[in-house]
């Protein structure tokens, strides 16, 4: 497993030349931007190019964050990466934040008794529908309030609620079905 | 419920950094657009930058040889002024030296050795630094009158003294001041003797 390094400040990266810098936040924060952009964009090239306009701007912007620490600075660069990633989708006119009610759910009442693993939530939660996705990466992983997600997509907060239920609804049976197949094949 | 399936989603997907073997990322390549990309959008800073060094050096190097330069002629002129033998340099407007002009050294008549000096023209700059080295003698000729006059002037020179010509003086305050002095001499002489006697 890659690890960010342990060092609380950036300042280490500053004493180096700008592209030298840049090549360090680059190799040290590449992948798990790249797996961020993955969970809102679907696409692997999709999320690669979000990643690359992403960077532009961290490089245009790079003398600018000298006395952040890093965890400042973490927080920064998957915020530009989630701006980035929303921007992409609303740039490729996609239905992203169209509401999906007429989807037929299989809504589960009942609990999940054991989660799946790392990859297997990776697949799940790539697999859900754009606008599900959209909403439950923002509030269940990057922490938005129902607030900030509607200023962001342009939907009420109460549509962000509902897309946010239904996403569980979804990674619920998701994970039920996956259980069902395991236990057959087991 | 619902609490606990987006702590296990957000435990498993926030900050990772693996990526699973079934995903490609090309993080090379990425960083290759990147650096194309940026590299585009900053043309030539670095030839604007030498170009910028380039002026800023040629100036400066100018103004400090100028500087040296005022420097300098200030310190000729004033060496010159503490021989204090030098007058000032009159403004080259008002430099009564022609280019070149020929000048008799003296024109006294017990003087019968001439020497005809020829004055070298020098810039008004340099003319402040001293008569001495002002005046280059690029051709000196002498002038010798007949050896008769000579002689004749010089014993005329000899006897000057002994003839006790009548001296002109210049103003009469000059001439009374002078008269004073000799009759009181002439006293004195008179005074020695009757003491002598």
């Amino acid at each position: 497993m890659y690890s960010i390094g342990k060092t609380k400040s950036m300042k280490f990266l500053f004493n180096q030349s700008k592209s030298r810098r840049f090549e360090s936040i680059f190799d040290q924060y590449s992948r798990m931007l790249f797996l961020l952009a993955l969970r809102y964009v679907s696409s692997e090239f999709d999320a690669e190019e979000v990643v690359q306009r992403g960077f532009i701007k961290l490089y245009r912007s790079i003398d600018r964050i000298e006395d952040m620490g890093e965890k400042a600075f973490k927080g920064y660069v998957c915020k530009v990466i989630v701006n980035e990633s929303l921007l992409f989708l609303r740039e490729r006119k996609r239905d992203t934040y169209q509401l999906i009610t007429n989807q037929e759910l299989e809504v589960c009442s009942d609990e999940v008794e054991e989660y799946p693993d790392y990859e297997l939530c990776l697949k799940f939660v790539r697999e859900l529908p754009e606008g599900y996705r959209v909403v439950f990466n923002l509030f269940a992983i990057e922490n938005y309030s129902h607030q900030e997600i509607a200023q962001l997509l342009g939907i009420t907060e109460s549509a962000s609620r509902s897309q946010l239920s239904r996403a569980r609804a979804v990674l619920k049976s998701k994970i039920q079905k996956h259980r069902y197949h395991e236990e057959i094949a087991g | 419920m619902k609490k606990s399936l987006d702590d296990h989603f957000k435990a498993h997907l926030k900050d990772q950094c693996t990526i699973p073997e079934d995903i490609v990322f090309n993080q090379e390549l990425v960083q290759q657009r990147i650096m194309k990309e940026v590299a585009i959008h900053q043309p030539h800073r670095s030839w604007r930058m030498a170009a910028m060094l380039l002026i800023i050096i040629g100036l400066s190097s100018i103004c400090l040889y100028q500087q040296s330069r005022i420097e300098k002629y200030k310190r000729m002129g004033a060496v010159s002024l503490d021989q204090n033998s030098v007058k000032e340099a009159l403004p080259e407007k008002a430099n009564p030296l022609p280019e070149t002009k020929a000048i008799v050294a003296d024109t006294k008549p017990s003087v019968v050795r001439e020497h005809v000096v020829l004055m070298h023209y020098m810039p008004r700059i340099e003319a402040r630094v001293s008569p001495t080295t002002q005046i280059n003698p690029i051709a000196v000729s002498n002038a010798l009158a007949d050896v008769e006059k000579k002689e004749i002037a010089q014993s005329a020179m000899n006897m000057e003294d002994e003839l006790e010509l009548p001296t002109f003086f210049e103003s009469e305050e000059l001439a009374l001041s002078t008269k004073e002095t000799d009759q009181r001499r002439t006293l004195l002489k008179r005074l020695e003797k009757l003491v002598n006697n």
